[in-house]
C-alpha cells in the first residue's frame, strides 16, 4: 500500500505540472532528487549505525531486559487478556523502550515479536485482537524521552540547543498516549 | 543494510519532490488549510510523517535549511517529527506480519493519537517557544 503511494506521488506530480505549466521544475526535481537523496544518506547511515550499535550493547548487557521486567509489571493492566508472564508482555515493553529513546528501526523486530506471540494468544486468527490493538495504539502514539535521531540530525546542523523540544516531546507523546489509551478502552468495549 | 536502504530512500525523496515542487501539495493545503499560517513545509511535514519517517526526516532537513536550525519553525518541526509515528508503514507491517487483514479501528486510533499529538506540541511550541 505504501509503494502504491509514491507512484501516485510521481503521477499526480507530473499531471499537475503539466497542467498548470510548471514542467520544467519537474526535469529538475527529478535530476536534484538522486544527489538530494544520496545526501541525506550519508549522514544517516553513520548515526543510524552507531545507535544500532548502542542498542545491541543495552540488548547484551542484560539492561534492556531488566527494564523490560520492570515495565511489564506497568503494563499488564492495560492488557487484561494477556495471562500473567507471558513472553508477549516482555516483547511489547521492549518495543516501547526502543521506542522511548526514538530508536524507530530498533523498535520494530521487538513490534514484530510481539505481535507473533500475540497471534498465539488469538481466538480469531484473521480479526486483530484488544491486545493488539492496545499495542498497536500504545506503539503509534510512542512516548519518547530521547529523540535520538532528532537530536543527531540537530546537532549535525550545529544548533545551540539541540535537546531544546525534548521536553515538549514528552509531554506531547504523554498526552496523546492517555488520549489514546483511553479512547482504545471506549472502543474495545463498543466493537 | 544501506542497500536496502538507499533504493527507498531515492524513490520516496524523488516522489515526495515532485509532489511538492510541482505545486499540487500548494494548492491542495492552500485550499484546506487557509486559515492556519503555517509555513508549507511544515503543513507537508504533518501530512507526510504518518505515510513515511524518512520523507519526513527530509522534509525536516528542508526546514532546517531553510529557516535555520534554532527558528521557531525548525523548534516546531522537530516537536512534530518528535511526537509522532509513522502510523500507516507500523500497522501495515504489524498487523501484515501475522497475516491479520481486519485490523479494525486500529488505525483510526493510531491517527487520532497522532493528532492529539501534533496539537498539543504546537500548542506548548506557541506557549513556550515563540
Amino acid at each position: 500500500m505504501v509503494n502504491k503511494l509514491w507512484t501516485y506521488f510521481i503521477i499526480i506530480g507530473i499531471l499537475f505540472a503539466l497542467i498548470s505549466g510548471n514542467s520544467l521544475s519537474i526535469n529538475e526535481t527529478i535530476l536534484k532528487s538522486a544527489t538530494d537523496s544520496l545526501e541525506v544518506f550519508i549522514q544517516l547511515f553513520p548515526v543510524i549505525a552507531l545507535w544500532l550499535g548502542i542498542m545491541n550493547i543495552a540488548t547484551d548487557s542484560g539492561l534492556l531486559d531488566k527494564l523490560s521486567k520492570i515495565l511489564s509489571k506497568v503494563l499488564h493492566p492495560l492488557f487484561p487478556d494477556i495471562p500473567k508472564n507471558h513472553k508477549s508482555l516482555g516483547y511489547i515493553s521492549s518495543n516501547i523502550i526502543a521506542n522511548m529513546f526514538g530508536l524507530g528501526s530498533a523498535a520494530t523486530p521487538f513490534g514484530l515479536k510481539a505481535m507473533s506471540s500475540l497471534q498465539e494468544l488469538n481466538e480469531d486468527k484473521k480479526k486483530a485482537s484488544k491486545s493488539m490493538l492496545t499495542f498497536t495504539a500504545l506503539n503509534t502514539s510512542a512516548i519518547t524521552i530521547i529523540p535520538t535521531t532528532l537530536i543527531a540530525l540537530r546537532m549535525m546542523y550545529k544548533s545551540v540547543d539541540p535537546t531544546k523540544t525534548v521536553f515538549i516531546t514528552l509531554i506531547s507523546t504523554v498526552v496523546a498516549t492517555i488520549f489514546s489509551m483511553i479512547l482504545d478502552r471506549i472502543l474495545s468495549r463498543r466493537f | 543494510m544501506g542497500y536496502t536502504i538507499f533504493p527507498n530512500l531515492l524513490a520516496m525523496v524523488l516522489s515526495v519532490n515532485v509532489l511538492i515542487n510541482s505545486g499540487f501539495l500548494k494548492w491542495i493545503v492552500s485550499i484546506l488549510f487557509n486559515t492556519i499560517s503555517l509555513p508549507i513545509e511544515l503543513i507537508s511535514l504533518i501530512a507526510t510523517k504518518p505515510i513515511s519517517g524518512s520523507a519526513a526526516l527530509a522534509l525536516l532537513n528542508t526546514i532546517f535549511n531553510k529557516y535555520g536550525v534554532d527558528s521557531f519553525y525548525s523548534l516546531l518541526a522537530s516537536t512534530i517529527q518528535g511526537c509522532t509515528d509513522t502510523t500507516f508503514y507500523v500497522i501495515a507491517l504489524y498487523y501484515g506480519s501475522v497475516g491479520i487483514k481486519k485490523t479494525r479501528y486500529a488505525l483510526f486510533n493510531s491517527l487520532f493519537g497522532d493528532v492529539v499529538g501534533i496539537l498539543t506540541s504546537i500548542l506548548l511550541c506557541y506557549l513556550w517557544l515563540k
